[in-house]
């Protein structure tokens, strides 16, 4: 049965992806701006055009393009880069780890404040500790990350000096100063998914308490971190998840107001400034992977909505 | 100490009031309740019967408190326990059922867990032990393999399983005192009283008080010792069943009694033999789709009705009986068209309903009308009344917005409500209000054909009566055919002609009232008629527990008092 399950998820999920991949293949086509012309440069030799834009196999028909696309991405073959000639597949994976060392680090501490926070807030609804994370987390949903990314610099890099203002080190290389450099970008965005994140816990908290099986729970005198941890969570959970999955898949596609602030060169930055280039081929890689990570997070996210209910385990 | 120390609970002078409002729930209300004692706590919704339940063992929502008063319970003042040792007592002294054993179980927790809880947070048992002991009173609650039902979901039980399982849950610490907060309101009749058989067995077994809240008088009537009926936050008798109810002495009571449904629809009007009938049904079965294991593997489908023959003639009442399952609502969906059958046909005026489309099923469908069980989710809240029921008139009758206030106010005031209500939203009314709005906005389209899908069992007995006699009344005035979906048998004969019963979407049963409740014929039918608990007036001022007659051939009912 949970293979079944499984496979058909697993099954969605391809589908998803090839008619994202045939929507990108469509958009770079439809889109104005040559990128012919574009590489050839201000020339203006068409002859010149015509035998770049032959390379580029951008003279054939669009299915048999279309052919062409879909058979290099099942070979993992994303082209090059018009600008620099790279591999698209290795700059995306440059840019990759930089975007998901920021993000990951930023939603597991955001889920492990958030979380507990939002329901022990729901449990406490209408007393002090309540109107205190409802207050916090408004006051955070309405500071836009490009506002309290720059006051973050401002106040730890130029006046206190603690932190470095700009610069990344890979963690890899040197973790100390790695994580150094993380701690601002992962601070500025932790900030922005907390409040949802315990927004949503706390509401969904809300709807599970009322329930007949928490009372039942209490009638059988069962202690208030039994009560929140053994029946609560699992029920509540699942909106949150969604939310989480959501966030984490357009997180991880680019923090690009983020990666601009503290000069980061993630995933963001590239698709931005490719698309100032009208580097086609970089854009394409950027947008496919995006939706390779949105499926690959919604997929994980879909399991374990199974492993929590098992009312969803068909 | 005493006198108080042989009673298990004392509840004297309690009031309870939420503290937002300053709305009084409970008024100066004092009852007790001996060891091993069934004690019934009686009254209508809103009534605080349930805020009792739960204040005896300091359980009530957020915001709601004991303003006054003493409850103790096995000797203890739940009031002046702290957090720790109030779910200690919960623990070893009380247990509790509630009424919805679809959502009084975790449904992401596996029913053993839940059930073993309560010995292995109080009882310091072991898994082994806890397990041991749940699979020894699953067996007692009669669950076939318990060893293997405590490793399974409580979405893979039945409602009246699940309910069992409730009880387990609530007497595996073998406690003093059983709460149950209507424990069979949402079962169906033959299960209903399985579980009311089996936790009266149970607690007198191991020698537990039981509380009972009940809105069922024949419930209190057959099964407890004493009760205490609540009106509005204050009690307005208590005492042994025999004075309370059997022999009513207080007005309320008697009120209450008065509006149990009883009596039997005269047969009527035989005169139209000749006229066609306004609904003929041939064949018909209804499917839900089912799903596939793998996408290539054979979908299947749920059958909900199978092969159902049947006519409705113009202007009588037909009452279709079932459980839930049956197939009931099915029909009655069918019936107006918001199902479409899945072979078989509904002949309405003529037409197969299934191969008419567009606007001539408009037309149509305006003749065939139906009221849902619950008003409150049948009425958009955003709409005022007025604008509720002008959307039953023909659009022609919208042109002029006075001449259709004027036919709505005339339409309210059929069903009993002032031309006040015009521009009141539906939050502003009760339950019976909405329920007459309901049908005020069916009845706006002059149907020819009315279906009430259990359009009176959410209701309060009093407002019930009230709207069975109304619909009669309105059948009289304006003739159309009733299609009355009901799991009550009281019910069904009070405002009958004929009844239909279906027993797992087939239908096994079809006849007048008085052969079908007197002479049925099919077992389930039987089952049916001998688990209902009925109560009934036997003599002036007296009532007694009717026992229907399954065999018996007079058409008299036989009475136990």
């Amino acid at each position: 049965m949970m293979l079944t399950f499984i496979l058909r998820r697993v099954a969605q999920g391809l589908l998803t992806l090839a008619i994202a991949g045939t929507a990108v293949f469509l958009l770079i086509r439809v889109i104005p701006g040559d990128p012919a012309q574009m590489l050839v440069g201000d020339v203006g030799d068409p002859a010149m055009v015509a035998a770049t834009r032959a390379s580029l196999g951008l003279d054939r028909p669009l299915p048999e393009q279309w052919l062409l696309f879909a058979s290099d991405l099942a070979n993992g073959d994303l082209g090059t880069s018009i600008m620099t000639g790279q591999q698209v597949r290795e700059v995306i994976m440059q840019a990759f780890p930089v975007t998901a060392s920021v993000v990951l680090l930023a939603t597991a501490i955001a889920a492990l404040i958030g979380i507990p926070a939002g329901m022990w807030a729901a449990w406490r609804q209408g007393r002090a500790a309540d109107y205190l994370l409802v207050g916090i987390t408004s006051v955070l949903l309405s500071v836009p990350t490009f506002w309290s990314g720059l006051i973050v610099l401002v106040i730890f890099s130029v006046k206190l000096g603690w932190l470095p203002a700009l610069g990344y080190v890979p963690l890899g290389e040197d973790l100390r100063a790695g994580l150094i450099a993380l701690i601002m970008p992962v601070g500025v965005l932790v900030l922005a998914e907390l409040a949802t994140l315990a927004r949503m816990m706390r509401s969904s908290t809300l709807e599970v308490l009322r329930l007949d099986y928490i009372t039942s729970a209490q009638a059988r005198g069962v202690a208030p971190w039994a009560v929140l941890l053994r029946h609560v969570f699992r029920n509540a959970f699942a909106p949150t998840m969604t939310t989480l999955g959501l966030m984490l898949g357009h997180l991880l596609g680019g923090v690009v107001v983020i990666e601009k602030i503290f000069g980061l060169p993630g995933i963001g930055r590239l698709l931005v400034d490719s698309i100032v280039q009208r580097d086609y081929p970089i854009v394409q890689g950027c947008l496919l992977f995006v939706a390779f990570i949105f499926v690959i997070v919604n997929l994980i996210v879909d399991l374990l909505y199974a492993a929590l209910d098992p009312r969803v385990r068909v | 100490m005493s006198a108080a120390l042989a009673k298990l609970v004392n509840i004297s002078d309690v009031s309870v009031v939420a503290s937002g409002q300053g709305r009084v729930i409970l008024d100066n209300v004092s009852i007790d309740v001996d060891a091993g004692e069934v004690v019934a706590i009686v009254g209508e919704s809103g009534s605080g019967k349930s805020t009792l339940a739960r204040a005896t063992i300091g359980l009530l929502p957020r915001g709601v408190h004991v303003s006054a008063g003493r409850i103790e319970v096995a000797g203890v003042e739940p009031a002046l326990l702290d957090e720790r040792e109030l779910r200690s007592l919960r623990g070893r002294t009380t247990g509790m059922v509630f009424q919805e054993p679809m959502s009084a179980l975790n449904p992401t927790m596996p029913v053993g867990q839940q059930l073993t809880e309560v010995c292995r947070t109080h009882l310091g048992m072991s898994r082994g032990e806890a397990d041991e002991r749940a699979a020894t009173m699953l067996e007692r609650v009669r669950i076939r393999d318990p060893k293997a039902a405590l490793r399974r979901y409580p979405h893979e039980f039945s409602g009246g399983m699940r309910q069992r399982l409730m009880l387990a849950a609530a007497l595996l610490h073998q406690p003093k005192l059983l709460i149950a907060d209507e424990p069979t309101t949402a079962l169906d009749v033959i299960v209903q009283r399985e579980v009311l058989e089996l936790m009266t067995e149970l607690v007198r077994e191991i020698g537990a008080a039981l509380m009972l809240v009940t809105h069922d008088l024949a419930v209190v009537a057959a099964y407890a010792q004493r009760v205490a009926v609540l009106d509005a936050g204050r009690r307005v008798d208590w005492g042994p069943v025999a004075d309370v109810v059997l022999n009513p002495r207080e007005a309320h009571v008697e009120r209450l009694l008065a509006a149990l449904p009883t009596g039997r629809r005269g047969n009527m009007q035989k005169t139209g033999a000749t006229a066609p009938p306004v609904l003929e049904i041939e064949q018909l079965c209804v499917t839900y789709p089912g799903r596939r294991k793998l996408p290539w593997s054979p979908r299947v489908d749920r059958v909900a009705l199978q092969s159902v023959t049947l006519n409705v003639d113009a202007g009588e009442t037909l009452a279709v009986v079932g459980e839930s399952g049956s197939g009931k609502s099915s029909l009655a969906r069918v019936l107006v068209r918001l199902l479409r059958p899945a072979s078989g046909c509904v002949k309405f005026a003529g037409h197969d309903l299934a191969q008419v489309r567009g606007a001539k099923l408009r037309e149509l469908r305006r003749e065939l009308q139906i009221v849902f069980q619950d008003p409150a989710s049948a009425l958009d809240p955003r709409m005022s009344i007025f604008e509720v029921v002008a959307e039953g008139l023909a659009p022609s009758a919208l042109g002029d917005r006075a001449e259709a206030r004027r036919r709505v106010a005339a339409l309210l005031l059929e069903v009993g409500l002032e031309e006040r209500f015009l521009e009141m939203l539906p939050h502003q009314l009760s339950g019976g209000q909405r329920q007459r709005v309901c049908i005020a906005r069916a009845l706006a389209a002059q149907p020819r054909v009315l279906v009430a899908d259990e359009a009176v069992s959410a209701l309060d007995l009093s407002v019930q009566s009230r709207i069975l006699a109304l619909i009669e009344r309105l059948q009289l005035k304006h003739g159309f055919a009733c299609i009355f979906v009901t799991h009550n048998l009281a019910v069904a004969e009070r405002i009958a002609d004929r009844v239909v019963v279906l027993y797992r979407g087939e239908l096994v049963e079809c006849g007048t009232t008085a052969e079908v409740l007197d002479r049925p014929s099919h077992p389930y039918t039987r089952a049916l008629l001998a688990a209902s608990l009925e109560l009934g007036p036997i003599a002036p001022g007296k009532y007694g527990l009717r026992a229907r007659a399954a065999h018996a051939a007079t058409p008299t009912d036989s009475i136990i008092s």
